[in-house]
Formats: C-alpha cells, sequence, structure tokens
C-alpha cells in the first residue's frame, strides 16, 4: 500500500518540471525579442566625380539643383527648419518632411533625375538630414547629393 | 554498502539510480538558448545608438558582405568593430579597404559603407567621414535608421 502512494505522489513533479522548463524558455525568447530592433538602410552614392565630391561648397552646385536647406533654429537646439529653393517648408519637430516630398516632386516636374542638394547647416542635428533624405526617397528623387549650408 | 551475504543493499542502490540527470540538462539547454539569443543580438560591430528614424528605406536584414560599417557616436567619435578610430586611422582604414576592393581598369570601387550616426551628431562630423570617404573613391554609402516598426 506503502509504496503505491508514493508513486502517485511523484507524479505531479514529473510534469510540472517539464512545464516550467518550457515556461522560462519561453520567458526568455520574448523578453529578447524586443532587443532586435529591425534596421533600414538609406542609400546615399556620392557623386563620381572627384572634384565635384571634394568642393561641396554650395557655390559650386549648379542653379537648376533643388536646394534643400537644413537650418538651426536658435531657440531649440534639437529642431531645425526646411527651407527649398528659398521657401521656408517648417519645423523639422512638425513633421515638414512629407511636405518636403511634396515640395520636391512639383518643382522636379516630376523627373525623378532631377538633382538635389541637400544643404545642411553644420551644427544641425544628423537625424534632421536623414528626415531630408527619407522625403527625397519618398518623393522617388533619384539624384541626391550632400553639401554645407553654411 | 554490501550486506552480510555480499549483496548490495536494495536500498542504496535505489538511491543512486534515482539520481536525475534531467535538471542539468535543462539548465544546460536554458544557457546554451540564452547565450544562442546574446551573441546574435549583442553584434559588437554596432555601437549603441539612437538612431533616426526613417519610413522610407530599405530593410536591412541581409547584409552585403564585406560591408565596412562606421559608428559615429553623438560626440562625433568614430567607431568600427567596437574600437575608437582617430581621422588619421579612418583614412589609413579607408585607404586599406579601397586597395583592397579596386577594380581593374576603373578609379572606382564598390564597396559598400554603412555609416551608423546617432541621431543627435552634428552633420559636420558625419560630413567628414562622408567626405573622407570619397577622398578614397569610396561612393557606396548608406545611412542606418531605424524602421517605423522598431519599439
Amino acid at each position: 500500500m506503502g509504496k503505491i502512494k508514493s508513486s502517485v505522489e511523484e507524479e505531479p513533479n514529473d510534469s510540472f518540471t517539464s512545464m516550467i522548463d518550457i515556461v522560462f524558455l519561453l520567458l526568455i525568447f520574448f523578453l529578447l525579442q524586443p532587443f532586435k530592433e529591425p534596421e533600414i538602410r538609406l542609400e546615399a552614392n556620392l557623386p563620381k566625380n572627384t572634384e565635384s565630391a571634394k568642393n561641396t561648397d554650395n557655390t559650386e552646385i549648379p542653379k537648376e539643383d533643388i536646394k534643400i536647406r537644413i537650418l538651426p533654429v536658435p531657440s531649440d537646439p534639437n529642431n531645425a527648419r526646411f527651407v527649398v529653393d528659398g521657401r521656408p517648408v517648417g519645423m523639422a519637430s512638425l513633421g515638414a518632411e512629407s511636405r518636403l516630398a511634396g515640395m520636391l516632386v512639383g518643382r522636379s516636374h516630376g523627373d525623378k533625375e532631377w538633382p538635389v542638394a541637400i544643404l545642411p547647416d553644420r551644427k544641425v542635428h544628423f537625424g534632421h538630414v536623414l528626415h531630408a533624405l527619407d522625403a527625397c526617397y519618398r518623393a522617388r528623387m533619384g539624384n541626391v547629393k550632400f553639401g554645407y549650408g553654411n | 554498502m554490501a550486506n552480510k551475504k555480499g549483496r548490495p543493499d536494495p536500498s542504496e542502490a535505489s538511491q543512486s539510480s534515482s539520481f536525475d540527470l534531467t535538471p542539468m540538462i535543462d539548465v544546460t539547454f536554458l544557457l546554451i538558448v540564452f547565450f544562442m539569443c546574446v551573441t546574435e543580438i549583442a553584434d559588437s560591430s554596432k555601437a549603441n545608438l539612437k538612431l533616426p528614424r526613417a519610413q522610407n528605406g530599405l530593410l536591412d536584414d541581409k547584409p552585403v558582405p564585406g560591408r565596412l560599417l562606421i559608428n559615429i557616436l553623438k560626440d562625433g567619435k568614430i567607431e568600427i568593430n567596437a574600437r575608437s578610430y582617430t581621422d588619421a586611422e579612418l583614412s589609413n582604414t579607408l585607404a586599406e579597404q579601397y586597395a583592397m576592393s579596386k577594380r581593374k581598369n576603373d578609379v572606382m570601387s564598390d564597396k559598400p559603407i554603412l555609416i551608423r550616426a546617432d541621431t543627435g551628431t552634428k552633420y559636420e562630423d558625419v560630413q567628414k567621414v562622408m567626405q573622407e570617404c570619397t577622398n578614397h573613391n569610396l561612393y557606396r554609402i548608406s545611412f542606418a535608421a531605424l524602421s517605423p516598426e522598431a519599439p
């Protein structure tokens, strides 16, 4: 009788062990999953003309380029404002990228190979520059170059 | 212990056979799974940066083999493979990369370069690296960003 009792008591231990194992495995898996942040890349194939690549001042850019200037906002160092060919587009913090893309489509007359020059201020945060490049991607502009805006 | 007749004690035999390897195997498996996950996630070539977010771009799930990954920290410091580089060291590295990847009868190189810059990095620090790349005829440059789906 005693032997039968002990075998009955041991059974639940076995089943719990494997369940706890599986729960721990799942816990580890789902705990680590958020750390895998999916990254994307925006290609910026630089101009292949060595001379033009070395001379990146805005004076060297031909007149027909669509010039995107990214200027700092003195009152807010983390912000920037976009200006396209002298026309203000808006603040970066207010989601000006979509308006910027719209302006690029309008000014290029639908020509995807129309040259675009991104001319950020030296002190502007890189995040704003990438947003301008993102807008060029959205407008499907295929000829983008970089320079300094000041 | 054997009893007087030289036979093994049945109670002792049952104890030794009940030594269970299952928990040890479980722990080993857990450790293997943990280290497999951690090594996959902790890519030493990628510095811990706050990348800018972008809506339009190519998902970088299958990186091109042989790509050079340049990290630019918020303060403008350059890191490649978890090691800090001075401007001169970067220039030498890019020159080496160009020499290794240069095509025959062509000045240009197809060496892909991924610049991972913090969203708060000053543009002049990124421009400096871009300029150095073009000085060494390396033109296939991409910028890393976070996809909108990222948490």
